[in-house]
């Protein structure tokens, strides 16, 4: 007859390799779209760029919040540009929202859980350029670990060229279902919505020709 | 918003527990673990919108770990034997717990074996009285006990966990409502005790991990040993009478509990809107805000 102490250890190896088996494989990173041809560089200046986002709040006023540490590279060809690339990395714990304890929530796992994810990141793989001169710039976003499609309105607000070489100027605005990427506290409750507005402020310098 | 949090996240996972416990009234001592499991699972599902399995990180784990020990605890019979099989089932399980949770800071094999160690005296320290005591006082400690790792939770910032912790405390709870109603006394046995000793630890050592408030590493400690506050109602002075021994337990989990849930009140009562998390006076970039405008 087994003994209990060694029944207790042969099924506690049996949940571990049932666990080690079903654990999900870690995701793939997307491929990095193509530079084009006579393209620039442009890398982001995390001082001047920031990204804004607001959520409704008690399904009564908005709730704004911001990241603070915003990375990452824009590839343009052409003057005027011709095409766009964007990858962009935001730090998760840069998250403020002008209260501790909020911001404390926010990277909890109730929200960002900035421990285990602690980027988001967007990285494009298309950019068309409309009649009104803004851009839909599609790609794959990944926050919380969830990796999906998404679109975003880019507007080219400025470019200058100075002491320290060129500089340019985006706007970005997207909308995100954030439950879609397992970041659901309370949405099913009514307090906080699903919907989250983005807003991407980028200031970029000319890093190479 | 909070009450539809209480009815999801606590109650209706509790009440899953009790009618299971009902259910198994007669065997309620070996499957109590098992129970509180089930609510701990269900709370967990209920918070995260689905029953998908946790994806890799997810702290969701916790229920994982701690249904895989509750199942253990019940494979292992009520007593395990001896007390040298109950020893190997505390440290199976600890180890069990050590290694699925993967949590923030408690991944190198340092951390890993600190967190073994300490489920495995706690559940071995509780063991003896989890075998014994079983009325209603030894559920209500239980359930107080619970309450110290949700709270602190909370004023980590951790609101789903503070709820799933919530979910247990209420489970024992009405645990504790089912025994009075049984004929005879009810102890938590094998099973229950170790999710209960393990909850604590490791609900601790979860909010601990993500914690971003800097909360001191001792309220940690103290909301995890909580339950030992039991064998206060063990101490010579109070062993031999029962009604005494049964309000010692409850004082002195209480008193353990309470010191960790006094350590992050301040940040629970320095809010005074019913969303703890309600920021006012945030006032958005105006010029920004039109074009935002639906």
């Amino acid at each position: 007859m087994i003994c209990k102490p060694c029944l207790i250890a042969l099924t506690a190896l049996g949940s571990i390799s049932l666990f080690a088996a079903m654990a999900p494989e870690p995701q793939a990173a997307p491929a990095a779209s193509a530079p084009a041809a006579a393209s620039t560089t442009w890398k982001v200046d995390d001082v001047h760029s920031m990204a804004l986002f607001r959520v409704q709040h008690n399904g009564a006023g908005m709730f704004w919040g911001r990241f603070d540490d915003v990375s990452g590279s824009v590839t343009t060809s052409g003057a005027g540009p011709d095409s766009l690339a964007f990858d962009i990395t935001i730090d998760i714990e840069s998250v403020s929202s002008g209260n501790d304890k909020l911001n404390a929530h926010l990277k909890s796992p109730d929200f960002f859980d900035s421990k285990t994810f602690p980027t988001m990141t967007f990285k494009s793989s298309k950019a068309v350029r409309g009649a009104d001169g803004m851009w839909d710039v599609s790609g794959d976003l990944t926050m919380h670990g969830v990796t999906k499609p998404m679109t975003a309105k880019v507007e080219m607000v400025g470019m200058s060229e100075g002491r320290r070489g060129k500089a340019a100027g985006f706007e970005a605005t997207f909308t995100v279902d954030r439950a879609t990427f397992g970041m659901n506290y309370g949405v099913e409750q009514g307090g906080i919505g699903k919907d989250v507005r983005v807003i991407v402020g980028l200031e970029v310098n000319a890093a190479s020709k | 918003m909070e009450e539809r949090l209480f009815l999801s996240g606590v109650l209706i996972p509790a009440l899953c527990a009790a009618v299971a416990a009902s259910l198994l009234q007669g065997n309620l001592s070996r499957w109590s673990g098992a129970a509180m499991a089930t609510a701990l699972l269900v709370s967990c599902a209920n918070q995260q919108g689905s029953w998908a399995w946790p994806r890799a990180g997810e702290w969701t784990w916790i229920a994982v770990a701690l249904a895989t020990v509750a199942l253990c605890g019940a494979a292992a019979g009520n007593d395990a034997g001896s007390r040298t099989g109950r020893g190997v089932v505390c440290a199976v399980a600890a180890c069990l717990v050590s290694l699925l949770l993967p949590l923030p800071g408690w991944q190198d094999a340092t951390a890993r074996i600190t967190l073994a160690a300490a489920s495995a005296l706690g559940a071995a320290l509780l063991l003896p009285l989890g075998m014994h005591r079983g009325g209603f006082s030894s559920w209500l400690s239980c359930s107080l006990a619970l309450a110290a790792p949700s709270v602190v939770a909370l004023g980590c910032g951790f609101a789903k966990l503070a709820v799933t912790m919530a979910a247990l405390s209420a489970t024992c709870g009405l645990m504790g409502v089912v025994t009075v109603f049984s004929r005879r006394p009810m102890p938590p046995k094998l099973s229950g005790t170790l999710v209960i000793a393990l909850a604590c630890v490791s609900g601790s050592a979860t909010a601990q991990a993500f914690d971003s408030l800097n909360t001191p590493a001792w309220v940690f400690v103290v909301a995890g040993a909580a339950p030992l506050g039991a064998w206060l109602g063990e101490a010579p002075p109070f062993r031999g009478r029962s009604l005494v021994s049964a309000l010692a337990r409850v004082v002195g989990v209480a008193a353990i509990a309470g010191l960790a849930i006094w350590a992050v009140a301040p940040r629970l009562a320095s809010n005074g809107d019913s969303d703890a998390y309600a920021v006012r006076g945030v006032d958005a970039p105006d010029h920004l805000a039109p074009p935002l405008v639906h």
